[in-house]
């Protein structure tokens, strides 16, 4: 038996603390519902297997923040003053996160930012009280490149959608490349706003730059747009593709029979893996919600487990101690272990990263593996450096 | 001595000439009428004086100053007060609200906005609304409003246009007077006739953008050319 | 670029300008006749979009787009005859605010509906494949849009200049009043007009499902993509829409074929603004004639005896307010005054000022940076920040203004929107000195204010006196001539009012309120990003001014404090709070209305 589940089976006796760790959750669920409604049942199945019939081990506050980071305050401001919520959680977009983040920095409030992607939240804005689980934008970029490098493709085009996380993907993605590739080229960049590509327009001018190779950062409706008109345009007939983030079944479900093949992606290929814990994850999932589980779902679900293993750790609801428990913390999750870098409070959680592939008109992931997050990570010393510290 | 004097003033709009080459003087204290049918430029003349339209050529002097290329609200506090066809007042004011913006625009403090309403007499109304006042108190407060811009030129557009026939003996008796008391130059532009020789001390016709009689009542009424424009004599 | 590569991006430029001219064509229709500046135009694209993917599942993609159509023009003709009939003679902004109320109700109802996901729908058979042209790989169904929107252009022109309800939309675009006068039946034809309307929006949302898929977000997205156009084109005037489209269609397609796809974010806007400033009515449209008599202003009474006293009480309140237990009040009492001084800030221009503006968060936005800036770069006290965002405002709304002061009605408030629009593209993309899409973090007033109890004196002290002068200004001579260029201009300056100077200064005051209120807001929350000055930022402040009540002088304050209360609220208790707002607005509108009629 792994450690993972021996690690949950020891949340039987820890209600011995008399009050619940209360946790309040903030999320854009109105503005990026195909993400998080997936992410909240993640949370409540958490919930519900942490808390005994008898006993209630943690108590969930939830709450919309509007999508926008001014709202977002003042919503995270309720749940710490209204609320007194021990540690606060979520958020969605960069620009949320980072705004959730600072005012738990002033507020000195533990925040388990579970899923914004900005490596800033835990470099250049990182903070003592914050803590990111998901694998970042950057580590999520280094998943790709050594596959990308391999490939051995010298004229690369790029496209993002113009905000911070396309920016830094294409960012960290020019600079790993040229540092795997010496004399790589970057023939052409499109960043579209997000939500707003015109995607026959950005076809064409990918398609005149020539690229062997297209490294992409969209998701969500720009890439089922992006895919389809590129399918059309016969873009991808002998052009690799790299797309960040685009096996996640939130947006690959999507694209259905117009799923390119052989793209270079990161995602969740749900169905086929079969570890222990992923098993029991997924069965427990499939049993509570008559439906599948996303990337949302796996990254609620750990979320709600990491807050409660800190708490378990401290044996406190004392935010300082909670943060020193956070620090180094090793726990298991329905991706394998993970543990909390005390350098950056970046979790290891990893991605799979594999190719795009048609089968019974839907697109699944093959030839994956996990990337493990610990892995894929700069120089602790260019992070102290950044964090300032 | 005159106060306003418009010389060889030319407008078109596009190939049709409004104005084509008016010129003629309004002394101090004097009252002249402007007549012509419609079309002959009274209006446009009037849109001139006052700095909206812009001329082709020619000049306006006030008192010798050239109001040629001043804004209207320059061409007013060089001392134009007008009142239009159609009185225009501010609906969301009260009456005494309305003679108090006059006299806040040309930051007068010395008088009071009671004196002017006294004169064109409604007094007892000057804290309605003036979006409530029937259309003859309407142009007796537009009336009060231009007086109390102290000009010394008043240029009125129609000034009983919509008035009942009674109230308009009223007014431009009321603007007689005032005209002589404080000496303005006064210049109306009218279709009664009655309103026309009963009021003014002379009158100017313009037909298609020219002055084609000019004269006392009498010299004018008796023009060839203004009975043929009018009347289709032949 | 190569020959081919201009000659495919003109295409592809007209492909897209085809489904947005079919929007904004609708719109255009919509205004002319009614006068109704329809914002939930781009909720029956997004309707039709939907009911299109889905019954596309059931009949079929050819079958689907008619009947698409025709289910949101029934939709819209529902709407027209219950809801915007009611409020034809309402002032324009109120008309608005029912139509944002619908925008959120759509919204829900779609989500409620479709769910969240997005929906691409299947390509259309019989055009699923490309053809060849210049060597290259083109979409055929693109070739249809491309045919479709002038297609749809020569009948609506038939529709209109050679049938007898044609010739009288035409005659009521032009002046409403003559054409009622000639006998024409309003109600007939107000309802054909917008379920005309609705109809184009429909099947402009169902042809474009398999380019695009439906989406929550495609509404709001859309409508400022079609204001944009009906406004550059010219108010009423469909050939003036059909050309717009395909310039702005045309333009963006270049800028990303040339390599500058980061310009999209803005281009149209910068379209717009320069389009308006050279031609204040739009490329093809025609001065408005003015809409006489439906609507007068009423005066802006001064305080009573009795709401003094509420006044005082409420100034009592909130000085001991600090003394509940419950902190979080403080937090959200601080968002009412900072958004009681925004929208009091907006007031002076569309109440007084009698201009609408829809880019007022520019001067919050820009008051916001500035005060961050400062803190942060500089390193400058609390209090000289907040000045910074003071003097930031004022100076945003001097240039601004400047412009925007030449014209009048829809096109200063669609100025307006672009300059801000402008400034939000800025502040997005300038990472360097503006944070970029992650803004400024880590702005916090000096030690000794950053308790809650502490920041919510500051705030409560400079609103409260902020505000008390922008009433104060209402009955000073600024006031009364600022007011009285609203209700005649000609009277005013034939008074000796610089109208334009006066609204000019209107604008430099109200803007330089709305950076206080945003250096204000800066402070409180720590951290800014581009949202502090987006399109929904403005859009709040018009509905935080029009619930309160434009033409009365404490309305706005109110308004904006229920707004922000019932936002907070409703977020946290109702699953679908946006229609829950959208119900609650709707309710007020039409009380409003009745009460004042």
């Amino acid at each position: 038996m792994n450690r993972t589940l021996l690690l949950f089976i020891a949340f039987i006796p820890l209600n011995s603390f008399g009050q619940a760790l209360k946790i309040g959750e903030l999320n854009s669920y109105k503005v990026f519902p195909a993400f998080l409604e997936p992410y909240k049942k993640g949370m409540e199945l958490a919930v519900e297997e942490l808390n005994s019939a008898s006993a209630k081990f943690v108590e969930l506050v939830v709450r919309d923040d509007g999508g926008t980071p001014g709202d977002a305050v003042r919503v995270a401001e309720e749940l710490i003053a209204r609320e007194r919520v021990n540690l606060l959680m979520g958020t969605f977009a960069s620009n949320v996160g980072l705004a959730v983040s600072n005012l738990a920095a002033q507020r000195k409030v533990l925040f388990l930012a579970s899923e914004p992607l900005t490596d800033k939240i835990v470099w250049e804005n990182g903070n003592r009280y914050t803590f990111r689980l998901r694998p970042s934008t950057y580590m999520q970029v280094a998943m790709l490149v050594p596959e990308a490098a391999k490939l051995k493709k010298k004229r690369w085009a790029i496209v993002y959608p113009n905000y911070e996380y396309g920016q830094s993907a294409a960012a960290s993605f020019k600079k790993l490349l040229a540092q795997a590739q010496p004399g790589v080229e970057f023939v052409g960049e499109q960043a579209p706003a997000l939500g707003k590509i015109d995607a026959g327009a950005v076809v064409q001018a990918l398609a005149d730059s020539k690229p062997d190779a297209i490294f992409s950062a969209l998701f969500a409706a720009d890439l089922q747009k992006f895919v389809r008109e590129g399918n059309t345009r016969g873009l991808f007939r002998s052009t690799a593709v790299f797309n960040l983030l685009a096996g996640e079944p939130e947006y690959l479900d999507t694209l259905k029979d117009e799923t390119p093949d052989g793209w270079w992606v990161t995602g969740y290929p749900w169905t086929e893996i079969n570890t222990p814990e992923h098993r029991r994850f997924r069965d427990a999932y499939q049993k509570r919600w008559n439906d599948y589980p996303r990337q949302g779902s796996v990254v609620g679900y750990t979320a709600i487990y990491a807050a409660a293993e800190a708490a378990r750790k401290a044996k406190s609801r004392d935010t300082e101690k909670l943060v020193e428990a956070l620090k180094g913390l090793q726990m298991g999750t329905p991706f394998g272990a993970i543990q909390w870098r005390a350098v950056d409070h970046q979790s290891t959680m990893g991605a799979y990263v594999g190719q795009l592939a048609k089968k019974n008109g839907a697109g699944v992931m093959v030839n994956w593996r996990y990337a493990d997050g610990a892995k894929f990570q700069p120089a602790d010393e260019e992070i102290r450096k950044l964090r300032k510290e | 001595m005159a106060i306003l004097s418009i010389r060889a003033l030319a407008k078109a709009y596009g190939g049709v000439k409004a104005l084509a080459g008016v010129s003629f003087d309004v002394a101090a204290g004097e009252i002249v009428a402007l007549i012509g049918p419609n079309g002959a430029g009274k209006t446009t003349l009037f849109n001139v004086l006052n700095g909206q339209l812009a001329a082709d050529s020619g000049e306006v002097l006030l008192e010798g100053t050239s109001l040629v290329g001043c804004a209207p609200h320059r061409v007013a506090r060089l001392g134009v007060g007008r009142t239009f066809q159609v009185a225009a007042t501010f609906g969301s004011m009260t009456a005494r609200e309305n003679v108090q913006v006059a006299l806040q625009a040309i930051h007068e403090r010395h008088y009071k906005a009671e004196t002017f309403l006294e004169r064109v007499g409604v007094t007892e109304r000057a804290d309605t609304p003036c979006a409530a006042f029937a259309y003859g108190e309407l142009k007796r407060v537009e009336l009060a409003m231009v007086l109390a811009q102290r000009p010394r030129l008043l240029l009125m557009d129609e000034p009983t246009a919509g008035m009942a026939p009674e109230e308009r003996g009223a007014l431009m008796t009321l603007a007689a007077e005032l005209a002589r008391s404080e000496n303005i130059a006064v210049l109306f532009s009218e279709h009664d006739m009655d309103v026309v020789f009963g009021f003014a001390q002379r009158v100017v016709a313009l037909h298609l953008g020219e002055v084609i009689a000019e004269g006392s009542p009498d010299e004018v009424r008796s023009n060839p050319r203004l009975r043929e424009v009018y009347l289709g004599d032949a | 670029m190569t020959s081919s590569a201009v000659l495919l991006q003109l295409l592809n430029g007209l492909a897209g300008a085809s489904s947005l001219f079919l929007v904004a064509a609708g719109l255009s229709l919509i205004f002319g006749v009614s006068r109704i500046v329809n914002f939930a135009h781009g909720s029956l694209y997004m309707l039709g979009m939907y009911v299109a993917v889905w019954l596309s599942g059931r009949v079929g993609f050819w079958a689907a787009v008619p009947l698409a159509a025709l289910a949101v023009a029934v939709l819209g003709a529902c709407i027209e005859a219950s809801l915007l009939r009611r409020i034809y003679r309402a002032p324009e902004l109120l008309q608005l605010l029912a139509t944002f109320a619908l925008v959120l109700l759509a919204r829900d109802f779609a989500l409620w509906a479709w769910g969240p996901e997005d929906l691409l729908g299947p390509r259309a058979p019989g055009l699923a494949g490309a053809v060849e042209i210049a060597g290259q790989a083109f979409p055929q169904y693109d070739l249809l849009l491309i045919l479709a929107g002038p297609l749809v252009f020569a009948v609506l022109h038939f529709v209109l200049t050679r049938t007898r309800w044609g010739v009288l939309v035409r005659a009521a675009t032009q002046d409403r009043e003559m054409a009622s006068a000639l006998g024409v039946n309003q109600r007939w034809l107000f309802t054909g007009a917008f379920t005309l309307g609705a109809a184009l929006a429909g099947l402009g949302g169902a042809l474009a499902i398999p380019r695009e898929p439906a989406s929550l977000g495609i509404d709001l997205a859309l409508i400022s993509d079609a204001f944009v156009i009906v406004v550059v084109g010219g108010l009423g005037s469909i050939p003036g829409a059909f050309v717009a489209a395909l310039l702005i269609g045309v333009i963006k397609a270049f800028c990303i074929g040339l390599g500058y796809s980061k310009l999209t974010l803005v281009a149209e806007f910068v379209v717009m603004a320069i389009v308006l400033i050279l031609r204040p009515w739009g490329l093809l449209g025609r001065p408005q004639a003015e809409v006489r008599g439906t609507w007068t202003e009423v005066p802006i009474g001064r305080l009573s005896k009795r709401g003094a006293i509420a006044i005082a009480l409420l100034a009592l309140l909130l000085v001991v307010l600090p003394s509940l237990p419950d902190q979080y009040v403080l937090v959200l009492a601080t968002d009412m005054l900072v958004f009681a001084l925004f929208a009091a800030s907006l007031h002076l221009l569309m109440g007084p000022g009698g201009m609408a503006s829809f880019g007022h968060a520019a001067y919050f936005g820009l008051g916001a940076y500035a005060c961050a800036l400062a803190a942060l770069t500089l390193h400058w006290s609390t209090a000289a920040a907040l000045f910074t965002g003071w003097g930031a405002g004022a100076l945003g709304a001097a240039i601004f203004g400047w412009f925007c002061v030449r014209l009048s009605g829809v096109y200063l408030a669609m100025l307006t929107l672009a300059f801000a629009q402008i400034v939000w593209s800025t502040v997005f993309q300038w990472d360097a000195v503006t944070g970029g899409s992650n803004g400024l973090v880590g702005i916090w007033p000096e030690e000794w204010l950053a308790s809650r109890t502490a920041y919510y004196y500051v705030v409560l002290m400079v609103c409260s006196y902020a505000i008390f002068l922008l009433w104060r200004m209402a009955h000073t001579p600024f006031g009364y001539a600022l007011r009285a260029s609203r209700d005649s201009p000609l009277r005013a300056s034939a008074l000796g009012i610089n109208v334009r100077a006066k609204q000019w200064e209107s604008f430099i005051i109200a803007g330089s309120a709305a950076g206080v209120a945003g250096a204000l807001f800066a402070f409180s929350k720590g951290s800014i990003s581009p949202e502090t000055l987006s399109v929904q930022r403005s859009v709040d402040g018009l509905v935080m001014v029009l619930l309160g009540g434009a033409h009365t002088l404490t309305g706005p304050v109110w308004g904006a404090a229920a707004f922000t209360w019932l936002q907070d609220t409703m977020a946290r208790s109702v699953e679908y709070w946006r229609a829950g707002i959208g119900a609650v607005i709707l309710v007020l509108v039409f009380a409003r209305w009745r009460f004042s009629a």
